[in-house]
C-alpha cells in the first residue's frame, strides 16, 4: 500500500517537473550534477519519464538540444583531458621526479636474521684407559645441565681405544703437550687421562696450551666441569655478550667485556714513550726491536684473526697530571700515585698521543718515565693488602706503565745510560694487550693448573673462546645495526639508499647467514671471519654519508612549496571529476534508455 | 726586568742524542731577528727536523719527527709538501724578501711520489688530513680548485731523476682563510719540545697575532744527507714569520726586546735540539741607526753572500747558562733617521681595474730595478667565476711604450665549477722597467647555492706567484736550496738566488642576488600558474547557461532548502518498507513547498556547470 502510493507520488512529481523543457534542464542538472541523485531507482524512473517528456516536446527542442549536447561533450572531453594530464601523467611524473632514491631493502630478510640462531658446536672427547671412569665423567656431564647455556651445543664422546703410551714415556707434561697427539682443530677439546700424573705435578688437572686437558685418575668430574665451563667454554660470557648488545640498558658487561676493545676491522697499536725530562735523565730504549722481539710471536699468532698496525712514538716534555705523595719507608723514599687519580691522568695524555689519520681504533700502550723529583713512582691502592704496582689498564683504551730507571742517572747528564730492559716492559704490555683484545685473566679453580704459556702468549683454546665471543658480538651487532637501519628507513622517508649501501645490506645479511652455517659446520675460523665481514658491511651501510644527503630538507618545507602550486590547480580538476562521472553515467543511461525504447 | 746571566760552557751536553742515533734524526731551532728598513721588526723562527729513516720505506716508529705528520706523508704518497697559513701581506717593496714567501690565507702545494695513481684522490685526502691536523679549512681544497702548474713550483727536494713528472704536482690556495690561535696550537704540538722548552716557548698566541704579518709554514722535502748526496733524509721545516710594528706595540720607541715582542723571556733551549741559536741582523747598526744589543752575543759573524755583507750577532742558547730568563733587547741611541726606501730588485703589485659589475681587468705590475734583464715566471691563478679573455692579455713595459712578447705561455682555460683558469708566462723584464700584465675578465653570475655566507663581502682571488732567479742578494734572506737551517745561508754565495714572490690577493664583488629570491620565485611562479590555470580550466570545461530567476533570487537559502528537500525525499524513499507512517506524513507536509517551486519559470543568465544529464534530451 505504502509502496504504491510512494511510486505514484514520485510519478506525479516528475510529471510536474517536466511540464516545460527549460525548467527540467535547470532542475535536473542541479539534481544530478551538484548534488547526488536521489537514488538509482528514482532516476531510472525519471529517465523513462523524461523520455516520454522529450517525445512531447521533441519538435521544438531537437535542434538546440543537439548543439547543446555537442557543446557539453566537448567541454567534458576537455575536463577529461585536464584530469588525465594532471592525474595520470602529472602526478606520477611529479612523484617519480621528487622520489627519494632507494634501492630495495630486504626488510623480510633482515627480520629473518633474528630467527637465525647462533649456535657454537663443541665436541669434547674423553680419553681414558678405564671405560668405567670415562663413563663416570660422561654420566656426570649428562646430569649437569649447566654447560652450554643454549649457545654452545656440546657433543660428548668417550674414547678408550686411543693408545696413550706416549703419555707414559714423556718426561714432562710440556713435552707431552708439544706432541701433536690429536688433530688440533678449533671447536674440539680433548680430555686425556694421564696415568701416574703425580710424577709431574701435585694437581689433578692440568690445562695444556693447545686444546688438551690432562687429568689424573683422581680428578673429580666436578672439577672438570667447572674448568670447562669457566675457562674453556665461557658460555656465560657469550650469553652476556649477546644480551648486552640486544638490551644495553638491562644488562651490564662482565669484566672482560668492559675491557675488550670495540669490534673493528683492524686496530692500530701505538707504543708511546712518554719522557717528561729528557734534559735531566737520558733514557734509551729501542722500541722497534722490543716490539719485534717480544710481541712478534703474539702478533703473528693473532694475525689471522686480528690485524694490527704497529706504530711508536716518543713524547717529550709531557707530564702526567696528579700530585704524587711522598712515602718514606725505612731507608727508601718513593712516591705514590693514588689509584683514584688514575682516570684524570689519561685525559691530558690523550691530547698529545694523537690519533692521526688512521680510521682504525687505536690501542694505546704508554710507557712513562717519571721526572726525577717524583721518582720512583708507584701506583697505590686504597686497599692496604694490594701491593704498589707500576701499571694500570684503561678499558677499551689501552694501558699505562710506569718505568723507574735508576735514580743515579738523574741530573747526571754525562753518564752513559744503559738501554732499557725490554723484557719486563714488554711482558706487561703483552698482558695488557691480551686483556684489551678480550682474553680474560683466568680465575683460580682448586686443583687445576695450567702449563706455562706458549711463545705466542695465547693458548689455542683461549683463542677459540675469543673467536666465539667476537663472532657473537659481530653477528648480533650486525643484526641490530640492520634492524635499526630498517627502522630508520621506515620512520624517515628522506633517507637515500644508493646501490652501494643496498649491496652492503645484502652483503651483511648473506655473510651473517653464511657465518652461522660455517660455525655450525665446526669451521670457527671461517665463521669468525665471515661474521666480521658481515659486521663491517652492516656498519658501512649504516654510517654511509649518502644516507644523510637529503635529510636537511624537512617534510613541512616541502609542502610549503608544493601547496601553493597544487591546491589551486588540483581543486578545479578534482571538482570536474564529479561532473565527468555524472556525464558518464548519464551517457550510459541514455544508451540503455534508447535500447529500452527500441525494445 | 729580566734577570739574565751569560756563561759559556765548553761542554754542551745534549740529552736525547743517544736515542737520536738509533733513529737517525736531529732537531735544530733557530730564530732570526731583523730590523726592517721601514722600522718593523722581522722575527723568523725555524724548527728543522731531519730524519734519516723517514725518506724510504713506510716507517711508523718516530722519535723527533711528529708521528701524525709522518703517517699523513706515507699514507698519501707525498714526496714534498709546502703548507703556509698567513695573516697579513708581506710588503716586498718596503721589507725586502722574506726567508719563506707566503700569500695571505692558506697555500698548499705538494709533489706526490713517482708512480702515484689517482693523484687527485690522494690530493683531496691529503688536504683533508692536513685540515684535521692544523684545524684549518684546507678541506675546502678539492681537485676542482686545484692547479697543476707547468713552470712554477719546481720541486725543492733532492731526487734521483732531474726532471719530474708535472702531473704529480698540485697547487691550491684559500685566500679567505683566517689564521689564528687554533692553527698555532697544533703547529706547536708537532715540535718535539712542544711549546714547553726552547725557542717555541716564545710563541705565545696573544703576541703572535698582534703582529702586522704572521705566517706559519710547514715544509717537507727529501734533502741530501751529505755533500755527496747519495742518500736522502726527510726534512721538516716548521717556520713562523712575524713582522711587528714597533709603533703599534707601544712606547713610541725603536727599541725592542723579547718581552716587547713575545711577552716572555726564554727559559732555555729545547733539550732535544742539536743547535739552538738566535741570529740578530746587525748590518744596519752604525750606518742608519745606532743601537746596542744586550746581552752581548756569543759571537758576531760576517756573512758575505752574493756581494752583500751582512753582520749577524749570534746567541748560542746551548752555550748560554740561563739562570732565570733570557732576553735580548736593543737600545737605540741618537736621533731617529728615516731612510730612503731602497726597494728590492724585483717586486710586484696586483689590482683590479674597470667599473660596474660586468667587465673588469686584472693588472699585475712587476718592477725590475736591476740594471740588467731579469727572467721571471708569472703564475696567475684565477677562479672559474671570473672568466678571463686570453686574447686581451697584454704585456706592456713602462706605460705602454713597449709591448713584450712572453718567452713562453701556458694557458689552461677554466671550466665552470670544474677548473680554475691558469695562466703562466715566462717573461724577460727589461732593465729598470715596470711591466704591466693586463687581462680582462667578466663578472659571472653564480648559482644561488654557490654564494658563500656573507656573499656581499666579495670573493677572493688568490695571489699571483712570481718566481725568478736574482743575480745578487740585496734584501735577500732566503736559505739556499742545499741547506736546511738558517745557518747554511751564511756565506752561501751562489750564481743565482731563487726567489718567490706572492702578490696581493684580490677581492672581487660579484653580482649578488637577493637571497630570498628562490622562495619569491617559487611563490610567484605558483601564483602565476594557479592564476593562469583556473580561468583556462573554467573556459574549457564550463559555459554560461540560463537559470531561472526565482532560484537565483532565493540564493543560498533556496539552495539549502532544495538540498534539504532532496535529502528528505531520499530518506523517505529509501526506508519505505520499514519506515513508520510518520515519515510519510512528513514527506507529505513538505509537498506544498515543493509545489511552489515550479511556479517560477523566468530565465536569467547564470554561470553554471554543465552536466551530463543537463544535456537536453
Amino acid at each position: 500500500m505504502f509502496l504504491q502510493s510512494s511510486t505514484s507520488l514520485s510519478a506525479d512529481k516528475t510529471k510536474r517537473k517536466y511540464e516545460t523543457n527549460d525548467y527540467s534542464v535547470c532542475l535536473r542538472s542541479r539534481a544530478t550534477g551538484l548534488w547526488l541523485p536521489h537514488n538509482w531507482e528514482n532516476k531510472k524512473f525519471e529517465r523513462v519519464q523524461s523520455g516520454s517528456c522529450d517525445e512531447q516536446n521533441s519538435k521544438q527542442t531537437s535542434d538546440t538540444s543537439k548543439t547543446i549536447k555537442e557543446d557539453e561533450d566537448i567541454r567534458i572531453y576537455a575536463a577529461i583531458a585536464f584530469a588525465f594530464l594532471l592525474i595520470v601523467v602529472g602526478l606520477p611524473l611529479w612523484w617519480k621526479t621528487t622520489e627519494v632514491y632507494r634501492v630495495h631493502v630486504p626488510y623480510g630478510r633482515i627480520d629473518d636474521l633474528r630467527e637465525a640462531e647462533i649456535m657454537f658446536p663443541m665436541s669434547i672427547t674423553v680419553f681414558s684407559k678405564s671405560i668405567y671412569r670415562a663413563n663416570l665423567i660422561h654420566e656426570h656431564w649428562m646430569n649437569t645441565t649447566l654447560v652450554g647455556n643454549g649457545i654452545i651445543k656440546v657433543d660428548y664422546k668417550v674414547d678408550t681405544s686411543v693408545d696413550l703410551d706416549k703419555a707414559l714415556t714423556s718426561h714432562s707434561l710440556e713435552e707431552l703437550d708439544a706432541l701433536d697427539l690429536f688433530p688440533n682443530k678449533a671447536g674440539h677439546i680433548y680430555l686425556v687421562e694421564v696415568p701416574e700424573m703425580h710424577r709431574f705435578t701435585a694437581k689433578h688437572v692440568v690445562v695444556g696450551s693447545k686444546r688438551v686437558i690432562y687429568f689424573s685418575q683422581k680428578a673429580g668430574p666436578k672439577t672438570l666441569v667447572t674448568l670447562l665451563d669457566q675457562w674453556i667454554l665461557r658460555s656465560e660470557a657469550l650469553v652476556r655478550t649477546k644480551a648486552i648488545i640486544e638490551a644495553p640498558n638491562e644488562w651490564s658487561r662482565d669484566r672482560t667485556g668492559r675491557r675488550r676493545m670495540p669490534p673493528a676491522a683492524q686496530y692500530d697499536l701505538m707504543f708511546s714513550m712518554v719522557h717528561p725530562e729528557p734534559e735531566k735523565r737520558d733514557v734509551k730504549w729501542n722500541i722497534r726491536q722490543a716490539i719485534t722481539d717480544y710481541c712478534g710471536a703474539l702478533l703473528e699468532y693473532l694475525s689471522p684473526v686480528i690485524t694490527f698496525h704497529i706504530k711508536s712514538q716518543w713524547l717529550y716534555s709531557v707530564r702526567l697530571e696528579g700530585r704524587p705523595r711522598q712515602v718514606q719507608q725505612e731507608s727508601q723514599t718513593w712516591y705514590s700515585l693514588p689509584e683514584d687519580v688514575l682516570p684524570h691522568i689519561i685525559t691530558p695524555l690523550e691530547k698529545k698521543l694523537g690519533s692521526g689519520v688512521s680510521e682504525h681504533p687505536t690501542i694505546q700502550l704508554v710507557l712513562y718515565i717519571p721526572p726525577c723529583q717524583i721518582s720512583p713512582l708507584y701506583i697505590t691502592s686504597s686497599q692496604p693488602q694490594v701491593p704498589p704496582s707500576t701499571a694500570f689498564l684503561s678499558p677499551r683504551w689501552g694501558g699505562v706503565q710506569i718505568f723507574n730507571p735508576p735514580l743515579s742517572l738523574c741530573g747526571n747528564g754525562e753518564k752513559e745510560s744503559p738501554w732499557l730492559n725490554s723484557a719486563a716492559i714488554m711482558n706487561t704490555f703483552k698482558m695488557q694487550l691480551k686483556l684489551l683484545i678480550g682474553i680474560p685473566e683466568l680465575d683460580k679453580i682448586d686443583g687445576v693448573e695450567q702449563l706455562p704459556l706458549p711463545a705466542s702468549g695465547i693458548r689455542d683454546w683461549e683463542m677459540d673462546s675469543l673467536m666465539r665471543i667476537r663472532a657473537t658480538e659481530h653477528l648480533v651487532s650486525a643484526r641490530i645495526t640492520l634492524k635499526s637501519l630498517a627502522q630508520l628507513l621506515d620512520e624517515i622517508s628522506n633517507i637515500v639508499i644508493n646501490d652501494e649501501v643496498g649491496d652492503r645490506i645484502w652483503e651483511a645479511i648473506l655473510k651473517s647467514h653464511e657465518s652461522i652455517n660455517k660455525i655450525l659446520e665446526h669451521n670457527l675460523m671461517d665463521g669468525y671471519n665471515l661474521s666480521k665481514q658481515a659486521f663491517l658491511a652492516a656498519e658501512t651501510a649504516f654510517s654511509d654519508p649518502s644516507l644523510l644527503a637529503l635529510l636537511y630538507f624537512p617534510e613541512d618545507q616541502k609542502y610549503a612549496v608544493y601547496i601553493p602550486l597544487f591546491l589551486p590547480v588540483m581543486i578545479p580538476v578534482l571538482m570536474s571529476l564529479k561532473s565527468i562521472r555524472s556525464w558518464w553515467i548519464s551517457g550510459a543511461l541514455q544508451t540503455s534508455g534508447s535500447k529500452l525504447k527500441n525494445e | 726586568m729580566i734577570v739574565w746571566a751569560l756563561f759559556t760552557l765548553f761542554v754542551a751536553h745534549v740529552s736525547g742524542l743517544g736515542q737520536s742515533e738509533l733513529y737517525g734524526d736531529e732537531f735544530h731551532e733557530e730564530l732570526l731577528l731583523k730590523q726592517l728598513p721601514s722600522g718593523h721588526v722581522y722575527a723568523h723562527f725555524q724548527f728543522t727536523t731531519l730524519w734519516e729513516n723517514g725518506g724510504d720505506q713506510p716507517n711508523h716508529h718516530c722519535h723527533l719527527f711528529p708521528q701524525s705528520l709522518s703517517e699523513v706523508l706515507h699514507l698519501y704518497n707525498v714526496d714534498e709538501m709546502h703548507l703556509s697559513l698567513t695573516g697579513g701581506l708581506w710588503r716586498h717593496e718596503n721589507w725586502g724578501y722574506p726567508i719563506v714567501s707566503a700569500p695571505p690565507g692558506a697555500e698548499l702545494w705538494a709533489w706526490f711520489k713517482e708512480g702515484t695513481e689517482d693523484v687527485d684522490k690522494k690530493w683531496t685526502l691529503l688536504s683533508n688530513a692536513l685540515s684535521g691536523l692544523f684545524c684549518a679549512s684546507l678541506n675546502f681544497i678539492n681537485p676542482q680548485q686545484s692547479l697543476n702548474p707547468k713552470y712554477s713550483f719546481a720541486p725543492l727536494g733532492a731526487y734521483d731523476t732531474p726532471s719530474r713528472n708535472r702531473s704529480l704536482l698540485r697547487y691550491s690556495t684559500l685566500p679567505r682563510e683566517i689564521v689564528c690561535t687554533e692553527n698555532l696550537t697544533p703547529f706547536k704540538k708537532l715540535l718535539p719540545c712542544d711549546s714547553k722548552k726552547g725557542l717555541s716557548s716564545l710563541l705565545s698566541a696573544g703576541y703572535i697575532h698582534n703582529a702586522n704579518y704572521h705566517s706559519l709554514g710547514i715544509h717537507v722535502r727529501p734533502q741530501c744527507k751529505d755533500v755527496n748526496c747519495h742518500e736522502t733524509v726527510l726534512e721538516l721545516r716548521q717556520t713562523v714569520s712575524l713582522v711587528y710594528d714597533l709603533i703599534i706595540l707601544g712606547q713610541e720607541s725603536r727599541d725592542w726586546s723579547f718581552r716587547k715582542l713575545f711577552g716572555v723571556g726564554l727559559a732555555g733551549s729545547c733539550p732535544l735540539a742539536s743547535t739552538s741559536k738566535i741570529y740578530v741582523d746587525c748590518s744596519t747598526n752604525g750606518t742608519s741607526s745606532v743601537y746596542t744589543l744586550t746581552p752581548d752575543p756569543t759571537e758576531t759573524i760576517n756573512s758575505n753572500r752574493g756581494g752583500y755583507n751582512t753582520v749577524f750577532a749570534v746567541y748560542d742558547i746551548k752555550k748560554t747558562n740561563i739562570i732565570n730568563m733570557f732576553s735580548i733587547s736593543s737600545t737605540h741611541k741618537g736621533p731617529r733617521v728615516y731612510l730612503l726606501n731602497s726597494p728590492p730588485v724585483l717586486h710586484a703589485t696586483r689590482y683590479i681595474v674597470g667599473y660596474g659589475q660586468e667587465h673588469g681587468g686584472i693588472v699585475t705590475k712587476i718592477h725590475n730595478n736591476h740594471w740588467k734583464d731579469l727572467d721571471i715566471s708569472l703564475f696567475e691563478n684565477i677562479p672559474w667565476f671570473l672568466p678571463i679573455y686570453y686574447h686581451t692579455l697584454k704585456i706592456s713595459v713602462n706605460a705602454g711604450k713597449q709591448i713584450l712578447k712572453p718567452y713562453a705561455k701556458h694557458y689552461i682555460p677554466g671550466r665552470d665549477r670544474n677548473r680554475p683558469y691558469a695562466l703562466e708566462l715566462l717573461v724577460t723584464l727589461p732593465p729598470r722597467s715596470i711591466t704591466e700584465v693586463y687581462i680582462e675578465f667578466d663578472y659571472s653570475f653564480l648559482k644561488w647555492q654557490e654564494y658563500p655566507p656573507d656573499a656581499n663581502h666579495g670573493f677572493y682571488v688568490g695571489a699571483a706567484v712570481i718566481t725568478s732567479l736574482l743575480p745578487h742578494t740585496k734584501n735577500y734572506t732566503g736559505i739556499p736550496i742545499d741547506g736546511s737551517t738558517f745557518s747554511s745561508s751564511i756565506n752561501a754565495s751562489r750564481d743565482t738566488y731563487p726567489v718567490t714572490l706572492h702578490t696581493e690577493i684580490l677581492l672581487v664583488t660579484l653580482p649578488t642576488p637577493d637571497f630570498s629570491m628562490p622562495y619569491n620565485v617559487i611563490c610567484l611562479a605558483c601564483t602565476v600558474v594557479a592564476l593562469a590555470f583556473g580561468p583556462l580550466h573554467n573556459h574549457t570545461t564550463k559555459r554560461l547557461q540560463m537559470l531561472d530567476s526565482c532560484e537565483e533570487s532565493k540564493g543560498l537559502l533556496a539552495s539549502l532548502k532544495l538540498r534539504l528537500k532532496s535529502l528528505l525525499s531520499k530518506s523517505s524513499s529509501e526506508p519505505e518498507k520499514s519506515a513508520p507512517e510518520q515519515k510519510r506524513e512528513e514527506s507529505k507536509s513538505k509537498e506544498p513547498s515543493q509545489e511552489g517551486d515550479p511556479s517560477c519559470e523566468q530565465k536569467i543568465m547564470k554561470r553554471k556547470k554543465t552536466k551530463g544529464t543537463a544535456a537536453a534530451k
